[in-house]
Parts: C-alpha cells; structure tokens; sequence
C-alpha cells in the first residue's frame, strides 16, 4: 500500500504506475457505468426535443450552477492537495482535504434542497407526477433520467468524501501517496461527470 | 517559495479557466442560437473535461511529473468504448422506424 513497497514491486515508482493504472482502468468502467443513462438521455433527447425542452426549464438552474461551480473549485483544493502534499506543511494539507470534503458536502446539501423542491413541484415520476399535459410522458422520461444520473453521481461523490475525509485524518509525508493521488484522480472523474450532466440538464432550452 | 508558486500557477489558472467556461456556457444558453447552444455547451463541456484530464489528473504529464503513458492508453480505451456503445446503439434508434399496430390510435403512438 502506501506505507511501503510491496514485496512484488521492485521500487517505489514501479508500484506508483501500478496503483494509478489501476486506478485509471477502474475510471473507465466507471465511465461506462453513466455511458448507458446518457445513451437513453441521447435517445430521448434526439426523438422527444420539446418535451425535453419543457421539462427543462423546471430545473433549478441556480443551484444547478452554484452546484457546478462548488465540484470545480473541490476540484481544484484537492489537485492542490495532491500535487502540493510533500511540499506543504500537515496543517495546509489537511486543511485542503477538509475544504474539499466541504465543499463535496455542501453540493450535497444543495441537492437535497433541489430534490426537495421538485417534489413540491410534483416533478417525482411516479403516481404523483404532474406536468402540462402535452409534454407529461416525455418530460416524465426527462426528470426519471434526472433522478437517476444526479442520484448515482451523488453516491460517487458520496463516496469521495469519505475517501478525502479519510485521508485528512492520516499524515502523509511519503513522496509516491498512491491512496492520496487516487483519490484526486476519482475526485476529479466524478467531477468531470457532472461537467457533462450540468448543460444536459440545466441548459436544454433556457433561452425564450 | 519559488518551488511552491511554480506549482501552484498551472493549478491556479486551470480553476480560473473552468470558472470562464462555466460562466460562458451559462450565458450562452440564454441566447437564441438554436442548435448551436446544445454545440457550444457540449464543446464547452469537452474542454473542461479535456483541461482536468491533462492538468488536474496529469493525463499530459510524463513520468517524472507524475504520469505515464499507461494512463493515456487507459483513458483512451475507456472514450474508445463510450463512442462504440453510442455509435452502434445509435445507428439503430435512429434508422428504426416505429410501426404503429392497426389498433393503436395516433395519440397512443405520437408522443412529443
């Protein structure tokens, strides 16, 4: 692990390949988890424009923003963190860790009070589902997507947090981490994730 | 000190960047540019991606700066297979055409 070399590694170097590749790999199947939620986002998308469109417009593109905005500065004091965390004193570097944990959670709490406004709004696919009648079915697909991509992601970042946290409590003053710079590179995959969901979401059809 | 700001900057100037995009994606879609907003976000959206990638995630850093090729090839094959599901799957939806059953009425079928 971190501690050590492991006996089947013949440096540390050697063994810091091997756990970013690893790493890495797990990245790509991780990509491919989303990949089919976005496939039925683009087929809906493509043969529904107008009931997406509508559909759109009932998102809360504020928090939607600020949510965005949040993941890239997180993004941001954990590659800091990371690339700084030989360099920096303890104290500097758990203090980046924390800021990223807190500003995972604060998307989070953001979310929630986004998820609990659409259920004000009877924008919950499921029995009490409303909408205008003539986009109902499709803006019902648009907001089941929704639930389903922002969910997944929040239990990604979910995930993340704990990670950082984690590692916030331990002191590290190896120069190859490889649980730290795992971390940064699952921190920002999640990052890069929601990236993509924020214009397919929010920005569908805000002008007009 | 110098070691510090030296690898402080890169990191400093990619957050900056992304705040850029952001707010310029966010502005753009409130402008009537029919199909070229979904064009500008996603492009938009790519570069962001392509910036943390290569920075952030050292995808662009050899291996004295932290990275490696390996870590090319995988993020590489992982885009590979995301084109090949969208591709083959797509070229299905979109050329299947939907035949409506004599007994279903249009409003059945039609959905907006």
């Amino acid at each position: 692990m971190s501690t050590a070399t492991a006996n089947h590694f013949p440096d540390q170097e050697t063994a810091r390949v091997a756990a970013n590749f690893g790493m890495w790999v797990f990245l790509a199947t991780e990509l491919l988890f989303f990949a089919p939620l976005l496939l039925g986002y683009t087929y809906c998308r493509v043969a529904f424009p107008q009931g997406f469109a509508a559909a759109s417009r009932h998102t809360e593109v504020i928090i939607g923003t600020l949510n965005t905005a949040i993941l890239l500065t997180s993004s941001f004091t954990m590659a800091m963190a990371v690339e700084l965390h030989t360099t920096l004193s303890p104290r500097i570097y758990r203090l980046l860790l924390g800021l990223t944990a807190l500003f995972g959670v604060a998307f989070l709490v953001l979310k929630g009070f986004e998820y609990h406004t659409e259920w004000e709004e009877h924008l919950i696919p499921g029995r009490h589902f409303q909408f205008e009648h003539n986009y109902a079915r499709t803006a019902q697909l648009f907001f089941f997507l929704y639930f389903v991509l922002t969910g997944i992601h929040a239990v990604h970042l979910s995930i993340g947090i704990i990670w950082v946290l984690l590692l916030a409590c331990r002191k590290s003053k190896l120069k190859n981490d490889n649980l730290l710079s795992n971390a940064g590179l699952y921190w920002h995959f999640v990052d890069i994730v929601w990236i993509f969901l924020y214009p397919l979401i929010y920005l569908v059809a805000r002008h007009g | 000190m110098a070691e510090l700001a030296r690898k402080v900057k890169p990191l400093l100037w990619v957050w900056i960047a992304l705040l850029l995009l952001l707010t310029t994606s966010t502005a753009s879609a409130y402008a009537n540019l029919g199909s070229f907003n979904l064009i500008i976000s996603l492009t938009i959206s790519a570069i962001k991606t392509a910036v943390v990638a290569t920075i952030f995630m050292r995808l662009g850093s050899t291996s004295n700066q932290g990275g490696h090729t390996l870590f090319r090839i995988a993020a590489c094959l992982g885009l590979l297979m995301l084109i090949i599901l969208f591709a083959l799957s797509n070229s299905d939806f979109l050329t299947t055409t939907i035949y409506r059953a004599p007994w279903q009425s249009p409003a059945e079928v039609e959905v907006h």
